[in-house]
């Protein structure tokens, strides 16, 4: 991951409810980090990576960004995907408490950066 | 004459209107079966010699006064006299001014015209009558989802109805759960987020009765969490979007927004697909791949129970896009599925 993603990273973490993130740079290297101990990392990376992929299935022609959530009983997964490829997949827990506006912010703010 | 003993409530209306002052006056006289003591005021130098004299339970103050306005009036009421149950009438249908009296402490802010039945029955319901048991009391500023959260946890029955100025609906809870919602021609999770996203209004508690349909089946923390959910979506939108104009708050439901009905945001739906779990469709409306949609439930079906393998992430339930100048949303249930498809016509895109 380059600085820029570090930066944007270690200024928004941690958020209260997040359980892992990954992020898919337009060259589909991938980093994941899971935080939650209700799974294993693996398994969080299989979930985050198979979301992104049936994600973009969903885009429309003519579409290359967009934002997703996907919704199961326990836990919610967060996607934005930007024009250039790259993706950020956000696991989330489904429960009172979970800080949903920083969780917005961060989906919003890595749409807004700049080059990846 | 009023015999001391039997008068339960002393009240002060201050408006300008001499005639409408002594006909509300006699109707909530005659209402109270002679049991409120009522004064009034046709000026603010009046009702602060009034108070001065004897103080009261209620005042009752309109909003529109020439001079100094009621809502000034209820400020210096609130330095001079603190704790003085304050309930605003007034003619303007605003929001604002009904969070600026709330805010400044009064109890109740009713809109004009009010019947008097109406005004009896809200001013009654404040104080006077004797509590059959437990604690009595007004809590203000107090959001729908304590309400909900309140009678969820204590597992009661009833029926929360709310109304603004110009929506009205009803949550119905059943043994601490909520079973129900509507308002308007909304049912279901659409009517009880949208009832939870209303900036204000008035809510009154009646005994629970069985609603024609159950419509909700979620646990009553996840759909208060949904609301706050895109409540604060909204929130985030609102200052996202160009002059904060309506649109779909939420990319992880469908089109709802707080407040508004979808024709007021210029929301358009273009697409409507409700099938069976079987593929049987059962609705549609512009749909012009009936085919490959019902394909789509069951690959994002898969696809999606393939990726959560190995998690605790419990089924499946919907998946929705928000592409920035549409939304699409696509719920799978045990018994249904349905695909939702709207455009925002006015939008740029937002994730460029």
């Amino acid at each position: 991951m380059n600085d820029a993603l570090e930066n944007f990273f270690s200024s928004r973490l941690p958020i209260v409810g997040l359980v892992a993130y990954s992020i898919q740079l337009p060259d589909r290297a991938l980093a994941t980090q899971c935080f939650g101990k209700s799974l294993y990392p693996s398994a969080a990376e299989h979930m985050l990576t198979g979301v992104v992929r049936s994600s973009r299935t969903l885009l429309p022609a003519g579409q290359s960004a967009a934002r997703y959530c996907w919704v199961f009983e326990c836990l919610r997964v967060y996607v934005a995907a930007r024009a250039d490829g790259a993706c950020l997949a956000l696991l989330v827990e489904n429960s009172p408490g979970v800080q949903m506006l920083r969780i917005q912010e961060t989906l919003q703010a890595f749409g807004e950066l700049p080059e990846i | 004459m009023q015999e001391e003993g039997s008068i339960r409530k002393q009240l002060l209306i201050v408006d300008d209107d001499t005639e409408l002052l002594a006909v509300v006056a006699a109707a909530l006289k005659k209402l109270s079966k002679g049991q409120w003591a009522i004064r009034t005021a046709t000026n603010h130098s009046q009702a602060l010699e009034q108070l001065k004299a004897q103080p009261v339970d209620t005042v009752v103050l309109d909003v529109e006064m020439p001079g100094m306005d009621g809502i000034e009036f209820l400020r210096l009421l609130g330095r001079s006299y603190p704790g003085q149950q304050v309930v605003m009438l007034s003619g303007r249908m605003d929001e604002s001014t009904r969070k600026t009296c709330l805010e400044l402490g009064a109890t109740l802010y009713l809109e004009k015209p009010i019947g008097f039945r109406e005004l009896f029955a809200a001013l009654d319901s404040l104080a006077g009558a004797a509590p059959e048991s437990g604690f009595r009391g007004v809590m203000q500023r107090v959001g729908l989802e304590d309400l909900l959260q309140m009678e969820c946890l204590a597992r009661k029955s009833s029926v929360l109805t709310v109304s603004t100025g110009n929506q009205r609906g009803q949550i119905y809870i059943c043994d601490g759960e909520i079973i129900h919602a509507q308002s308007g021609q909304l049912q279901g999770e659409m009517a009880l987020y949208g009832l939870l996203g209303l900036a204000g209004g008035e809510f009154a508690f009646q005994p629970f009765a069985e609603p024609v349909r159950r419509t909700i089946s979620d646990q009553y923390e996840f759909l208060l969490m949904e609301a706050a959910r895109l409540r604060d979506e909204a929130g985030s939108e609102s200052g996202r979007r160009s002059g904060g104009q309506g649109r779909a708050v939420d990319f992880g439901e469908t089109t709802v927004e707080a407040a508004a009905p979808t024709e007021a945001r210029g929301v358009r739906i273009e697409e409507v697909l409700l099938s069976s779990s079987t593929g049987e469709v059962l609705y549609q409306r512009e749909c012009q791949s009936i085919e490959s949609r019902l394909e789509l439930f069951k690959q994002l079906e898969q696809q999606a129970m393939q990726a959560a393998k190995g998690t605790p992430s419990g089924r499946f339930q919907r998946v929705s896009m928000d592409t920035g100048s549409g939304c699409m949303l696509v719920q799978i249930q045990p018994t249904f599925r349905l695909l939702v498809r709207s455009a925002l016509p006015s939008q740029p895109p937002t994730h460029e």
